[in-house]
């Protein structure tokens, strides 16, 4: 084999290893899957109780805030437990992924319990911020990851976010909401699935 | 034709399994031990090998973490192991005839 051959030879090595390095490979769909689920559920709930659907009292929309955060957040932590065995976690797109979304949480978490505390924002306000909060993680992790496509749907989150300002939580905004978030969050999730099996497969 | 200068190239980093490591590591910056065997086909005794040569070298760093209860290396390429990476891309470069 004369050099050139073998330099080309390892210029092709590297090409193909830096690819295999820089593949997204841990995309975590299946946790936009399930906040989709849920915050959809939650605005569902918001909806019957608002509307009088059910015998409950207006207070206990909270309540099912509350049981979307505690069930959403033990439902992550569960599901990262098994994703930090895999090889793939100790990547760092994968690391600054978590991140992204664990600073964000944090950031709405402490902004609904805070608010839940000191009632100091009326209660709609946490609805109105959300999907500004999305949209933001959305925006970092489509440039983090080279994802032009989540940075289109972060800016279908900002849009969602302006448009329940201008037309408020009332009436039959609350499913319209319910159905366009679970839609951009369920909608990303199974798109990182399909991505991640066809990167595995 | 010219012939290829041996003193242009890193020694550290020439050689198949540890321009694989370097090159999987300069994009995924860090990697597990496993993963890292199966991208590179070695078996454990080599790559261990190999990933020592590195290590003395300054160009990746290994740590043990716990996934779950099982043990885990990362190894994970240092400032100085990018540059030596890209200097030996430069060096690689300027051994290949240029293109008009």
């Amino acid at each position: 084999m004369s050099w050139q051959e073998r330099v080309q030879e390892d210029l092709m090595v590297m090409r193909r290893m830096a690819e295999q390095g820089g593949r997204l490979t841990m995309p975590g769909g299946h946790y936009y899957v399930l906040w989709g689920i849920l915050v959809g559920l939650g605005f569902a709930g918001t909806y019957v109780i608002g509307a009088g659907l059910v015998p409950l009292e207006p207070w206990t929309i909270s309540i099912v805030w509350v049981a979307v955060n505690v069930i959403g957040g033990l439902s992550t932590w569960y599901l990262s437990t098994l994703d930090d065995r895999k090889p793939d976690a100790v990547r760092l797109t994968n690391r600054i992924v978590g991140s992204v979304w664990l600073a964000m949480g944090m950031a709405m978490g402490a902004l609904f319990f805070g608010n839940l505390a000191f009632k100091a924002l009326p209660y709609a306000a946490m609805a109105y911020v959300s999907p500004f909060f999305v949209g933001a993680a959305f925006m970092m992790i489509g440039a983090l990851c080279a994802l032009p496509w989540m940075l289109a749907v972060a800016a279908g989150w900002i849009v969602l976010g302006v448009a329940m300002m201008a037309f408020g939580l009332t009436g039959l905004t609350v499913p319209i909401y319910a159905v366009l978030f679970s839609a951009l969050m369920v909608g990303t999730g199974l798109k990182l699935i399909a991505m991640e099996r066809r990167l595995q497969g | 034709m010219p012939e290829i200068d041996p003193n242009t190239l890193d020694d550290v980093i020439h050689g198949r399994v540890r321009l694989s490591v370097m090159a999987f590591l300069s994009t995924a910056g860090q990697a597990d031990f496993s993963l890292l065997k199966e991208k590179t086909q070695s078996t454990d005794g080599n790559l261990s090998t190999h990933l020592r040569k590195l290590e003395e070298a300054g160009y990746v760093s290994q740590h043990k973490r716990f996934a779950g209860r099982k043990p885990q290396t990362v190894v994970a390429m240092t400032e100085a192991g990018r540059t030596a990476f890209l200097n030996y891309l430069a060096a690689l470069q300027a051994l290949l005839p240029a293109r008009a």
